[in-house]
């Protein structure tokens, strides 16, 4: 038995890229390229990055809604990535997401009941007044009140609609809740009631949250732990307070920097990096950040990729810039 | 009494949405007065084919009675639609002509649907070398203008009204499985689709449950303006020949009859083409109301 | 002093199946040259109306302009011909939108789109030929920081990143030589670093071109990197217009206050963020007297009654608020960012 509740073992996630007449094969998108990471029961754990990082498509993979290519998903110390789909049912229960928009992540032709009762009829075949009277008490936990039941999603608001699949999350009593830029399409004013309320639910019901956003100030509020991920691959992990407080590797830092915040706030020195986040399907050779990289030392950047190095206060990077700083695995 | 009213009173919170959904639709479909003649023209339809026989004049005249004496008479108070090449009241075939062209269209279309719909639901959510084979045989029939299919078909089969209906049938269930397996392709790609299946529902609840219930929109646009087509489309053959036979009060069949007693005894061909005119254009206009108020990115 | 651009209680209404949603409940705004202001607010509280309503872009019906006046060097656009505004649209008021992606037409290229802009104006009283007009255009997007303009101009939109496109959408914006930049959430859809360097850029055209910008956010720190002065929005009604300094240190409106409190960052250690109670108004049938007062933490009896006057407390300093009825002596401040 292990105090890892979940822990993902070098997951990769290739795109075939179709062209020609054949549709034969011509390279991959290397969406997810080699993640590890474990989360401990109780735990926030955040996933952070920008698009194109990938750490939508680790949360898709780790529930299997697509296929890891490569990569081992163990759940409870279990491999679930080869599990049948009826095993895999089961699992379902224990793991659950909240999805980015809240706005298309309802049935529009679902009323909030009906929403939020779907998983209990699916796996407990819950009828009736006990299906009402559970839906009755989800919806208390979340805070929505009795009289939206019956309502369609288009006549939420945003932070309601969010909460409705809060709800039909929580109906089957998960222990993980994999958490999709839950208030990136919440008003400012809502989002730090949604935050104040996801930890508050996180005590209350012992749940085990994996935190995925690009906003930094909101993982910086509710994670304990966060990796940060670019082009495919985490290139620091650490705890929250040290990773922030001081950036190792020269895309943390700038990722640290770029945020705009009010006045009194902002750091000495914005880093600003040059050009785009490169395609996925021409992943620079070596450290894949060496084309923006502010930092970067010289050739051994374009041709080597860098080997995790792991401090003592607990965090990984990787980085030319550490190798000897660190010690290497 | 008070278990009703309970009743009726849960009823009412459950659908309270659905209620109001209903009258926005409704109040937008009377912005339009175009849409709101077209409602007008098809309630009328309907209503006639619903009545039919309590207005009309004689009943006997609607397929077998044979008055020679009063024979190719123009309209008149008696008669207000005339008679005619064997005296019967056009007026009371007509109406029950009505009542014909409902059920025509009625089945045409439900036998369409019933088949186009799940093959496109099938073909968009499956995928892969299904959804190809599907689409394929879709392509081809298609490609063959519909009428001349229609005609082809009940060529083959012989003619009559059961055989233009069936010919009709396979001539529209195409555009069934083109529209739902469209929808069904971008409805897949919804957040609550994968909701759905990270919830566990299996493949067939997803189908059922979520992708189905949001094609109705476009589903009820095409069938109504789909209606006023088919219907149009029977009475071409029936014009032709090949669709309903003397002495069914079918208005194409009546047209063709009425079409060699042009322009003289011009009533027997002017009344049951009026009908199709008025029929086709409110299913057309009401369609096009519809469309703007259920489903308007399909515009154009 | 003069001013640009002028919006005088502005009033527009728009006319749904519920009833009559009274969106814009008089609204005070004024743009001088070189200045930048900001118009910060949330779903629903008008700001983009209120932009598109400068450019007569809002579809009358359902909207109806109840009242009021945008002066543009003395002219009420809302009253001028529709040629007048289609002339000022692009050319002297240009706009930026959200979205890059759906206001680039995907089957032309870069090239053809913006040259097709350029050829509509008047430089000098002619029009450019075409071959001008791709000088101009090359030149453009050299000004917006486009790496090899020469050659990327021939790509089509799809080929270019989310934050190239929102640069050519400025380019285009500026081809016009505009006096005025109305840019609406122009970094919302972009990621992080790349909303850093559109800021950054936003900032450098504004010193270079002495251009007046009205630049509308939901996000604060957004708003706070390019413009010196902003307005918040609640509502329908513009509750607070400073300078980006004074709404910092010295927030007046319990909402601006409320705004600034809900905001994480990274000094929200011990405190929790505390957000605002309740939720936005109902515009069909607002609350009576001031439209925050349902949710307002220092909410009095006469907050039910009337709507607050927009007064000027301290030099450059406007606010609606009871809590506020003489200049320079307000009863307390809270939050704030400088203590």
């Amino acid at each position: 038995m292990t105090d890892r509740l979940l822990e993902v073992k070098n997951i990769k996630k290739y795109f075939p890229l179709k062209r020609g007449f054949l549709k034969a094969g011509k390279g991959h998108i290397r969406a997810v390229d080699g993640v590890s990471f474990f989360i401990k029961g109780g735990d926030s754990f955040g996933l952070v990055g920008e698009s194109g990082s990938g750490k939508t498509t680790v949360a898709r993979a780790i529930l299997r809604l697509i296929e890891p290519t490569e990569g081992e998903i163990l759940w409870d110390g279990k491999d679930i990535c080869k599990f049948p789909e009826s095993e895999m049912k089961e699992i379902r229960r224990d793991m659950q997401m909240i999805f980015q928009d809240p706005h298309s992540s309802l049935n529009p032709r679902k009323t909030v009941f009906k929403g939020i009762a779907e998983p209990l009829v699916i796996h407990q075949n819950t009828r009736g007044r006990e299906l009402r009277e559970r839906v009755k008490e989800l919806l208390e936990i979340v805070g929505l009140k009795q009289e939206h039941m019956f309502r369609y999603p288009h006549e939420l608001s945003g932070g309601q609609k969010q909460r409705v699949g809060i709800a039909r999350a929580l109906s089957l009593n998960p222990r993980l809740l994999i958490l999709d830029e839950p208030t990136s399409a919440l008003d400012v004013s809502v989002q730090a009631q949604m935050l104040n309320f996801l930890e508050s639910l996180q005590k209350r019901m012992n749940l085990t949250y994996l935190f995925i956003s690009h906003n930094l100030a909101v993982i910086r509020y509710t994670c304990a732990t966060v990796a940060v991920m670019y082009l495919g691959k985490i290139i620091e992990t650490g705890g929250t307070e040290c990773l922030f407080s001081s950036p190792k590797h020269p895309y943390t830092k700038a990722l640290v920097s770029a945020i705009p915040l009010p006045q009194a706030e902002q750091p000495e020195r914005m880093i600003f990096l040059e050009g785009d986040i490169p395609s996925a399907t021409h992943i620079p050779s070596g450290c894949r950040f060496h084309t923006r990289c502010p930092e970067k030392i010289g050739t051994i950047c374009e041709e080597v990729e860098p080997h995790t190095q792991y401090f003592s206060d607990g965090t990984q990077v990787n980085c030319h810039l550490y190798s000897d700083a660190g010690i290497t695995h | 009494m008070n278990q009703v009213a309970l009743v009726w009173a849960k009823w009412r919170e459950e659908r309270e949405s659905q209620i109001r959904s209903f009258k926005l639709i409704v109040y937008t479909l009377t912005r339009s007065p175009l849409s709101v003649i077209g409602f007008f023209l098809v309630a009328v339809f309907l209503i006639i084919a619903l009545i039919g026989p309590m207005i009309i004049l004689y009943p006997g005249d609607i397929k077998g009675a044979i008055h020679m004496d009063q024979k190719l008479r123009p309209p008149s108070s008696a008669h207000p639609f005339g008679t005619d090449e064997v005296g019967r009241d056009i007026y009371s075939r007509v109406i029950i002509g009505t009542r014909l062209s409902l059920q025509i269209g009625l089945i045409i279309i439900f036998v369409a649907m019933g088949i186009g719909i799940p093959l496109g639901i099938i073909a968009g959510y499956v995928g892969g070398w299904l959804n190809e084979i599907i689409m394929r045989v879709t392509d081809v029939f298609l490609s063959i203008p519909g009428l001349l299919l229609a005609l082809a078909i009940v060529g083959a089969l012989g003619p009559g009204i059961k055989n233009a209906m069936l010919a009709l049938s396979i001539v529209w269930w195409p555009g069934y499985v083109r529209l739902v397996q469209g929808k069904t392709l971008s409805l897949k790609e919804e957040s609550f689709v994968e909701a759905a299946k990270s919830i566990g529902a299996s493949k067939l609840r997803i189908i059922f449950s979520h992708i189905l219930p949001n094609c109705t929109s476009p589903i009820i646009v095409k069938a109504s303006m789909d209606m006023g087509m088919a219907i149009l489309f029977a009475a071409n053959l029936g014009f032709i020949g090949v669709g309903a036979q003397p002495p069914e009060p079918e208005w194409g069949a009546m047209i063709s009859t009425g079409r060699n007693y042009l322009p003289d005894h011009w009533w027997m061909a002017t009344f049951p083409g009026l009908a199709i005119l008025i029929t086709v254009l409110g299913f057309n206009l009401l369609g096009d109301g519809l469309r703007d108020v259920l489903d308007p990115q399909s515009r154009g | 002093m003069e001013h640009l651009l002028e919006i005088k209680d502005l009033r527009i209404a728009f006319d749904a199946f519920e009833g009559i949603s009274h969106v814009l409940d008089g609204i005070h705004l004024t743009l001088g040259r070189g200045d930048t202001l900001g118009l910060v607010g949330e779903t629903g509280c008008g700001k983009s109306i209120t932009a598109k309503a400068i450019l007569r872009l809002l579809p009358v019906p359902p909207a109806r302009i109840v009242s009021g006046e945008i002066l543009f060097q003395n002219e009420d656009l809302l009253k001028v011909s529709e040629g007048e505004i289609q002339n000022i649209r692009g050319r002297q008021i240009a706009m930026v939108f959200q979205d890059p992606m759906t206001f680039l037409n995907p089957v032309f290229t870069i090239e053809e789109q913006l040259v097709d802009v350029i050829l509509t104006h008047k430089i000098g009283g002619r029009r450019l030929d075409r071959k001008r007009a791709i000088e101009r255009a090359i030149e453009l997007l050299r000004e917006v920081k486009i790496p090899e303009p020469e050659w990327r101009i021939k790509s089509y939109p799809h080929e270019f990143s989310g934050g190239m496109r929102q640069r050519v959408l400025i380019a285009m914006a500026l081809s016009g030589s505009p006096q005025i930049l109305i840019a609406d959430e122009p970094t919302t859809a972009l990621d992080v670093t790349i909303q850093a360097q559109i800021l950054i850029l936003i900032h450098d055209l504004v010193e270079r071109h002495n251009l007046s910008v009205l630049l509308i956010s939901h996000d604060l720190g957004v708003v706070a990197k390019v413009c010196k002065r902003i307005a918040v929005m609640y509502a329908g009604s513009i509750v607070e217009s400073c300078s980006t300094a004074q709404l910092f240190k010295r927030p007046l409106h319990p909402y601006t206050q409320g705004l600034l409190n809900s905001i994480l960052t990274f000094s929200k250690r011990v405190e929790e963020a505390q957000g605002i109670k309740g939720v936005i108004p109902d515009l069909i049938e607002p609350p009576p007297g001031c439209r925050f007062h349902p949710r307002c933490l220092e909410v009095m009896k006469v907050c039910e009654e009337e709507k607050p006057p927009f007064l000027e407390m301290e030099e450059g300093h406007w606010v609606s608020c009871h809590l506020y009825k003489s200049p320079l002596l307000p009863p307390f401040v809270k939050g704030g960012w400088g203590d």
